[in-house]
């Protein structure tokens, strides 16, 4: 059995304890997904104080709404349903005042490591991801670059290249077709590559 | 090569680069790659792109998200920690107890030390705002006929200034309010600026919250006027005192700048 009915067919059980009451189970969904869900909502909304807030804002909805889950996709994609909407929600009620501030502000401050990001987008070879992650700067130009995408292309890239979901699990958590996913992620990526050349 | 054509073959290599091509297709995208070298170069330029955005750490969720979501379901007496009880939920009940009582001595801890650092640093009439940690906390409440230029304007200079990170914005209908949280100095330097708009306002009032007189009012203020109530409503820390200290008065007037403060601007469209 694969490593993704094994996880369904988990689910599937602690979702019925959940149902019924079990505290223990509700507390074993939780640990199971926070990280991965926490983590795609900073991703999204970028403050962390508010990421921590929505990831318990969509914790406590599912767990409210968990009668109301018929099972018709993974239990995984649901909660991720509810994260993204509900952060998407925020991203819209909220103005994302910080993002400007990265032409201003930062093009003085990181002026080796924009050398460093322009070294790595025009690599032949596929640059290193582990020296990317090392280096703190450059992940804060591309996490400032990323929210200046608009809401719906940085939830599909942050869903594909973050959380790691295929193409038809984006178009479920998005209520999506598989067609704009593909033309979305496509347009988003293109789009993340001007901004971060812009930066340059 | 056309756009139409340049936005397919974008779309073709990146469901390549995702894998999501069957393998008629990825075989037919390996042989455009290898005989068009501005396709190759886009390929490289596509997988680059995803490696940046693949390669930010992970972050975890804090460890209080946990509690805080049981607390939340508690509070909302949802199922679980509710009714009929298990052995695993006692034991989970227990330890939510045991952490609740944690953090309630951890909270009367750091409120008795607080009452003890009040006690010896702060000797005069305290105005500041009931339990806040924040020196001055205020509203000013701005009505403009102007809404969209006059938020341009106060959203290019909260950038110019490199206040962006002390502020929450948050909207509703015509409304829009800017919290802002920082020391002294830069709220001075953003209300000298909003000088430029001040004429935008039809109406422009200061709420003040104090300890000692609750709510106080100040209608029609100017910037300047602002910049000076606030200045008087902080109160000055007052140090431990050295021998050095006692040179002068110019080390509180420095901490004074420097001391956090919290106005929420509040701009509203008059119809």
């Amino acid at each position: 059995m694969t490593e993704e009915a094994n996880n369904k067919i988990e689910d599937a059980v602690l979702v019925e304890r959940c149902r019924q009451g079990d505290s223990e189970a509700i507390e074993q969904l939780i640990l199971k997904y926070q990280n991965h869900i926490y983590n795609v909502i900073l991703r999204m909304c970028r403050n962390t104080d508010d990421a921590a807030e929505l990831t318990q804002e969509t914790f406590v909805k599912i767990i409210k709404k968990i009668d109301d889950f018929e099972g018709r996709s993974s239990f995984y994609t649901w909660a991720f349903r509810i994260a993204v909407n509900l952060t998407l929600n925020y991203c819209q009620r909220s103005a994302r005042l910080d993002i400007k501030s990265l032409d201003i502000e930062d093009k003085k401050r990181y002026r080796q490591t924009r050398r460093q990001l322009k070294e790595f987008l025009i690599d032949e070879s596929c640059p290193d991801p582990a020296i990317v992650a090392q280096n703190k700067e450059l992940c804060e130009i591309v996490i400032q670059s990323l929210m200046k995408l608009d809401d719906a292309h940085r939830a599909v890239v942050v869903l594909r290249d973050i959380e790691g979901m295929n193409y038809a699990r984006i178009a479920e958590v998005l209520d999506i077709e598989l067609g704009t996913v593909k033309s979305r992620l496509s347009r988003a990526r293109s789009n993340l590559r001007k901004i971060m050349e812009a930066i340059l | 090569m056309s756009e139409r054509k340049n936005t397919n073959i974008d779309e073709l290599l990146n469901s390549f680069i995702d894998g999501e091509l069957d393998e008629r297709k990825r075989i037919e995208v390996q042989r455009l790659i290898s005989d068009d070298t501005q396709v190759a170069q886009r390929l490289r330029e596509l997988q680059n792109t995803k490696m940046l955005v693949g390669s930010l750490p992970r972050a975890e969720a804090p460890a209080y998200v946990l509690p805080d979501i049981q607390a939340s379901l508690e509070q909302s007496d949802e199922m679980a920690w509710s009714g009929d009880s298990t052995d695993g939920e006692v034991a989970v009940r227990k330890r939510m107890v045991r952490k609740v009582l944690a953090a309630a001595a951890m909270i009367g801890l750091i409120a008795i030390l607080s009452g003890l650092v009040h006690t010896i640093m702060i000797s005069e009439p305290d105005i500041r705002p009931p339990d806040s940690p924040v020196a001055f906390e205020g509203r000013l409440e701005l009505k403009t006929g102007a809404l969209s230029t006059v938020n341009t304007f106060i959203e290019e200079t909260i950038v110019d200034k490199g206040l962006s990170d002390s502020i929450k914005l948050t909207s509703q209908g015509n409304k829009r309010v800017y919290s802002i949280t920082c020391n002294q100095e830069d709220l001075n330097s953003l209300l000298a600026d909003l000088t430029n708009i001040w004429g935008s306002f039809d109406s422009k009032t200061l709420f003040v919250n104090t300890r000692t007189q609750g709510e106080r009012k100040f209608d029609d203020v100017s910037p300047e006027r602002t910049i000076t109530i606030v200045n008087d409503l902080i109160t000055p820390v007052k140090p431990v005192l050295t021998s050095k200290d006692k040179e002068g008065d110019k080390s509180s007037t420095q901490q004074k700048t420097k001391k956090q403060v919290r106005l929420n601007i509040v701009v509203t469209g008059s119809e």
